[in-house]
């Protein structure tokens, strides 16, 4: 499975949001997504499921138009997370999360043996168990943002998983989880695309790295190269590098 | 409360049960209300052949009330959005009294007249909630303007309108549960029933739909599409239902409301039952209505009876809720 564009480029109001955007990205790999705020990243995600239709190029799915395709095909093969979760406050854990399933399972599909192994799997994975019958009110931010990352996995015949922010709120010893869970996802085959603003993260989690800036790629690679020193400057504008001190990875910047 | 455990097929089951017999019970003691108080069911009593197509009348009002609240309150985003809120009744209303002064009190005129008119404003709604990016709340202010100004323009044209001619209108508008004739009661319950089971067996679109626009897209709903068929049921039924027995408010706000809090927000189960409770809630105080008749010597619009029992629910209602 592939997902590609050609010449893919957004406008909105008042900028342009995407410019000459082309990229491939194939099955099994983990991207990563990073620059600035408003650099792209949210409406790159949002036009790689085919909710922002570009006002010019395309994104092709395999050899298919993604925007030609109907909604529930779209939905069937590529689970998306928003940045913002609106789910109600009252709703419990395991509704929301359940939710993620229904393109694999259907939208009047009751729930079901089948579901209840799904929704456990899921939980535990993100180590959300112990929440399963609260209301979101109950959590707080970072627990609240798992939950909203375990709806996205619970998607079970997905071939990509796009998530807009999965870490954002999450601590350290969670993002570790996450991060697990979304490595799995592509060690069993799918396309794992991912905006992050934390680049320790991006560094431990990323195949590759594409790096955005005014709405266009400016670096693009495995961690070590695109957040380079070089690639830094390009995407932040500041100076930084890259460490590798005996495994312990990480991006630090240069005071100012 | 909330509500943890997903929605699973035997808890559905098990209400959707329950809402049948309260159906059931409250159309066969709606029979038995009379203005003489309660008499005894009896099969060849012909006053109480003619009552039953009154309850029958009363159980299709009620349903399409509950119903179509529940569908308005879940596209526009907002609890409080319900026919008479939001101006698609106010629009049937209008919609109507064009056609009763150009064409004449035809039911199948008035019928499209009001449908017509429901259609429009459910439109106009959907324009404006296409264009905004904050949620259903312009939308919804945009319905009560437009429930203004229908009611605005409808007093215009009562006022113009020769005695006689504003007579029929008014009788009209304000509307009451009577005695249909079987043909308008077959045909008219033949499309409540089948269209309310067309939503029913969409409600897990509609559920996803309730949760916002994008969000429903990404998990495969058909948007436009979906949103498209609900609005024009819902304002088919209504245009159908105001013709007949007039402006019932409440009844499509308040009971999903209290249902949403005590039974389940999951929408395929809360249409079914919206329905189910909106028909034995109409059926039983319309009973009640005809009780009161040597009382107040006069036939109670059940509107207003709605009206008195489901404010102070609602009242109640959202008081726990802002205490909690």
């Amino acid at each position: 499975m592939t997902l590609r564009t050609h010449k893919l480029s957004v406008d909105g109001h008042p900028r342009l949001r995407l410019v000459d955007v082309d990229i491939a990205l194939s099955a099994g790999e983990v991207i990563v997504l990073v620059g600035e705020n408003g650099a792209g990243k949210t409406t790159l995600l949002r036009t790689l499921c085919g909710l922002q239709q570009p006002t010019s190029g395309t994104v092709h799915l395999d050899k298919v138009d993604l925007h030609a395709l109907p909604p529930a095909e779209q939905a069937r093969q590529l689970s998306s997370m928003p940045q913002h979760d609106r789910a109600p406050d009252a709703m419990s854990v395991a509704r929301r999360v359940l939710q993620g399933a229904v393109p694999a399972v259907g939208t009047e599909r009751l729930f079901d043996d089948r579901q209840h192994q799904l929704l456990d799997d899921v939980l535990d994975e993100l180590d959300l168990q112990a929440f399963r019958d609260r209301p979101l009110r109950d959590l707080s931010g970072g627990e609240r943002r798992r939950a909203h990352v375990a709806r996205c996995l619970a998607h079970p015949s997905a071939t990509a998983y796009l998530l807009d922010e999965p870490f954002a709120g999450v601590d350290r010893s969670h993002a570790r989880v996450v991060l697990q869970a979304l490595r799995r996802r592509a060690a069993q085959g799918a396309l794992v695309v991912v905006s992050v603003h934390d680049l320790d993260l991006a560094v431990l989690l990323a195949d590759r790295v594409i790096g955005l800036r005014h709405g266009r790629v400016v670096v693009e690679g495995a961690p070590a190269v695109a957040l380079d020193t070089e690639g830094l400057q390009l995407i932040f504008d500041q100076e930084g590098k890259l460490v590798d001190d005996d495994g312990h990875v990480g991006v630090l910047f240069k005071r100012s | 409360m909330t509500l943890t455990a997903p929605l699973s097929a035997s808890r559905r089951r098990r209400w959707l049960l329950l809402g049948v017999l309260a159906v059931i019970a409250a159309a066969l003691l709606s029979v038995c209300l009379s203005p003489d108080g309660f008499v005894a069911l009896d099969v060849d009593n012909p006053l109480l052949q003619l009552r039953t197509k009154r309850v029958a009348q009363a159980l299709l009002a009620g349903g399409v009330l509950g119903g179509t609240g529940v569908i308005l309150q879940a596209l526009l985003h907002n609890p409080l959005a319900d026919p008479y809120i939001i101006g698609v009744s106010g629009g049937a209303a209008l919609g109507g009294t064009v056609v009763l002064v150009v064409v004449g009190a035809s039911p199948v005129a008035l019928m499209a007249g009001s449908s017509a008119g429901g259609l429009i404003t459910l439109l106009v709604l959907t324009a404006f909630l296409a264009r905004s990016r904050r949620g259903g709340d312009p939308a919804l202010l945009a319905g009560v303007v437009i429930n203004a100004f229908a009611a605005a323009l409808i007093t215009l044209v009562k006022t113009a309108l020769p005695a006689d001619k504003a007579q029929a209108l008014m009788f009209w508008l304000v509307g009451q549960i009577g005695y249909p004739s079987s043909t308008t009661l077959l045909a008219t319950g033949a499309f409540s029933v089948g269209a309310l089971l067309l939503c029913v067996t969409r409600a897990g679109k509609l559920e996803l739909l309730s949760f916002g626009d994008d969000d429903a897209q990404r998990l495969g709903v058909n948007v436009q599409r979906e949103r498209l068929l609900f609005f024009i049921v819902a304002a088919l039924l209504v245009g159908m239902l105001i013709p007949q027995v007039g402006m019932i408010g409440f009844l499509g706000l308040v009971l999903p409301h209290v249902l949403r809090r005590v039974v389940d927000a999951d929408h395929r189960l809360l249409l079914p039952l919206s329905i189910l409770s909106g028909a034995a809630a109409l059926a039983l105080l319309d009973g009640v209505a005809r009780l009161l008749f040597p009382v107040l010597q006069t036939e109670l619009p059940v509107g207003a009876l709605t009206a008195v029992v489901f404010a102070p629910i609602f009242a109640w209602s959202l008081f726990t809720e802002v205490r909690s």
